[in-house]
C-alpha cells in the first residue's frame, strides 16, 4: 500500500510529466540511428566485397600470365615478371594491383618443378581498405587478402610417327595464283576454309615433305601418302615422329602434284582429316624447315591443272587435331621470330586450380 | 492529466517523425540506391572478366580478332549477357590489345548507361533530377 502511494505520486510529479514526450523522440530516434548504423555497415561490406572480386580478379589474371610464360622455354624465367605486370594493369579500390600502389602488396611465387605440369603460378593480393562506418567500433580498416593459383598443361611438343600427312603449310604465307589471293592460315580458325596452293606456278603455302628423313625420292613419298590415306597398312615409323624445333625436308613437289592427281589417291584424299605439320614461310623447294605446330584440315575439294595431271590446289576445312603430346616445353628454336610464333600458337595451355594444391 | 501527457506525446512524436521520416526515408532510398551501385558494378566486373578471357582464348586461334571489332562482338560479346546489367554488345569497348608490351594484354571494358541498351534508368528515384549515371569496369588479361 504504500509502495502504491509513492508511485502514483511519482507518476504524478512534474518532472516525471515533464520527460513523457521523450519516449515518443527517443523510439524514432533510435530507429533511425539503427537504421543508419545498419546501413553505414552494409556499405562497409559492399565495399569490402567489391574490392575482393576486383583483387581476385587481378590475382586471377596475373596468375595466368604466369602460367602462360611457361609453356616456352624462352619466357619460363619471366613467369613471375608477366604475373606481377599482368596484375598490375588491373585495378582494385581504384589502384593499380601492385605493391608499388599504397596500402597494397603483391607476392608471386612460381613453380617449376611440379609432377604432370610444366608448373605453377600463384598470385597473392593484399590490399587495406578504409571503412566509414566501422571506424566507430574502432575497426578503421580491413585488410584483404586474396590468392590466387594457376597451372599450365603438359605441352604438345612432339606427333607420333605415322600421324602427319607428308604435306607441311605454312602458317604466315599468303597464297597467289592468277585468280588471286587467298588467306595466310595464322587468320583463319576452327571451321573456317583453308586453301593450299602446293603448284610451283603460284606463290605456295604447301609443299611436301619427307619429315626428318633426308634424301629420299618419289617412291618414299607415294608409299608415305599411300599410309596416310589408309590405302596400304602403315609401317613402324615409315614417316618419323617429329618435335617442334626438327628441321623437316621440304621436296621438290612435282612427283607429289602428279601422284595425288590420280585414282585411288584423288578420290581418297576427298573427307579425309588430314594432320599437316606447319612451318613458317613459303615452303621451300630442297631446303629444310622447323616444324612450328600441326593443323588438321578436313579436304573438301582437290582442284587440277588443265591437263588434269597434276593437282595444284587442296581445299579444306579446319578442324580439331588429333595429336599425341608428349610433356616438356617447347625447346628455344633460337630463332625470335619462330619463338614468336610457336607462343601464339599456344600448344600448351594454362587454368586455375585450387590455392591448395600449390606446391612451391 | 493522463489524456493530457497522452497528447503531449503524441504531438511530440508526429512533430519528430514529421521531421524525421523524410530524412530516415532518404537515407533507406540512398542504400537502396548504393546497393544497385554494387550489385551493377559486381556484374559489370563480372562481365568485363568473361569478355577479356573469352578474348585470350580465341585470339589463339583467331589473331585477327584484335583488328576486327565485329568478330569481337559475334564470338566473345554477344555471348557475355547479363540481365538487366549487360544487354548488348554496344556496352562492350573495341577491346584494346596492347602487343608491344610483355606480356601482350588485353583490355576489355564494359560500361552501364543508365536508360540505353534496354537497361533500367539509373537512380531510379530521382526526385532532385540529378541526371543518368555512367558506371564502368575493366578486365586486363595476357594475351598468350
Amino acid at each position: 500500500m504504500k509502495i502504491r502511494n509513492i508511485s502514483w505520486r511519482l507518476l504524478r510529479s512534474r518532472n516525471f510529466r515533464k520527460q513523457n514526450g521523450s519516449v515518443g523522440i527517443l523510439i524514432p530516434g533510435t530507429i533511425l540511428l539503427m537504421v543508419l548504423g545498419t546501413g553505414a555497415l552494409a556499405g562497409d561490406i559492399a565495399h569490402n566485397t567489391m574490392v575482393r572480386a576486383e583483387l581476385q580478379n587481378a590475382c586471377d589474371a596475373g596468375a595466368l600470365a604466369g602460367a602462360s610464360a611457361m609453356i616456352s622455354s624462352s619466357t619460363i624465367s619471366q613467369a613471375a615478371n608477366y604475373a606481377k605486370t599482368t596484375c598490375a594493369a588491373n585495378k582494385a579500390d581504384g589502384e593499380s594491383v601492385s605493391s608499388q600502389s599504397p596500402n597494397t602488396s603483391v607476392t608471386v611465387r612460381v613453380n617449376t618443378k611440379v609432377a604432370g605440369e610444366m608448373g605453377e603460378c600463384q598470385v597473392s593480393a593484399s590490399h587495406q581498405i578504409q571503412n566509414w562506418l566501422a571506424k566507430i567500433f574502432e575497426h578503421g580498416t580491413d585488410t584483404i587478402t586474396v590468392t590466387s593459383t594457376a597451372a599450365c598443361s603438359a605441352t604438345i611438343s612432339e606427333v607420333a610417327a605415322n600421324s602427319l600427312f607428308p604435306l607441311a603449310v605454312s602458317i604466315d604465307a599468303i597464297p597467289q595464283d592468277k585468280n588471286g589471293s587467298g588467306k595466310s592460315l595464322e587468320t583463319l580458325k576452327l571451321g573456317d576454309i583453308f586453301q593450299i596452293y602446293i603448284n610451283s606456278q603460284q606463290v605456295k603455302n604447301g609443299g611436301f615433305t619427307s619429315m626428318g628423313v633426308k634424301n629420299t625420292n618419289a617412291n618414299w613419298l607415294n608409299q608415305a601418302m599411300d599410309q596416310a590415306l589408309g590405302l596400304k597398312s602403315p609401317e613402324p615409323n615409315f614417316i618419323p615422329s617429329v618435335k617442334i624445333g626438327d628441321p623437316i625436308y621440304l621436296d621438290n613437289g612435282v612427283s607429289g602434284q602428279k601422284t595425288l592427281a590420280s585414282d585411288p589417291r584423288l578420290s581418297a584424299l576427298k573427307d579425309r582429316n588430314l594432320a599437316l605439320p606447319v612451318v613458317e614461310g613459303t615452303p621451300p623447294f630442297n631446303q629444310s624447315r622447323p616444324i612450328i605446330g600441326w593443323v588438321v584440315v578436313r579436304i573438301q575439294n582437290v582442284s587440277l591443272n588443265k591437263s588434269g595431271g597434276e593437282v595444284e590446289t587442296l581445299t579444306g576445312t579446319i578442324v580439331k587435331t588429333p595429336i599425341r603430346g608428349a610433356k616438356g616445353s617447347i625447346p628455344d628454336t633460337g630463332d625470335p621470330n619462330a619463338n614468336t610464333t610457336l607462343q601464339s600458337i599456344s600448344p600448351g595451355s594454362v587454368r586455375l586450380i585450387p590455392n591448395a594444391s600449390f606446391a612451391g | 492529466m493522463n489524456r493530457v501527457n497522452s497528447g503531449m506525446t503524441i504531438a511530440e512524436t508526429v512533430a519528430f517523425m514529421s521531421v524525421m521520416l523524410p530524412i530516415l526515408m532518404a537515407v533507406i532510398l540512398v542504400l537502396a540506391e548504393l546497393s544497385h551501385v554494387y550489385v551493377i558494378r559486381q556484374g559489370l566486373l563480372h562481365a568485363a572478366r568473361q569478355a577479356a578471357r573469352s578474348m585470350v582464348a580465341i585470339y589463339d586461334e583467331s589473331p585477327i580478332i584484335a583488328k576486327n571489332r565485329s568478330i569481337q562482338d559475334s564470338l566473345v560479346y554477344s555471348h557475355v549477357k547479363i540481365k538487366d546489367i549487360v544487354n548488348s554488345s554496344n556496352q562492350f569497348d573495341f577491346a584494346s590489345f596492347d602487343q608491344s608490351s610483355t606480356p601482350a594484354k588485353v583490355t576489355v571494358k564494359v560500361q552501364y548507361t543508365s536508360g540505353q541498351n534496354g537497361l533500367a534508368k539509373f537512380p531510379i528515384f530521382d526526385p532532385l533530377n540529378l541526371g543518368s549515371y555512367q558506371m564502368s569496369e575493366t578486365a586486363t588479361y595476357a594475351v598468350y
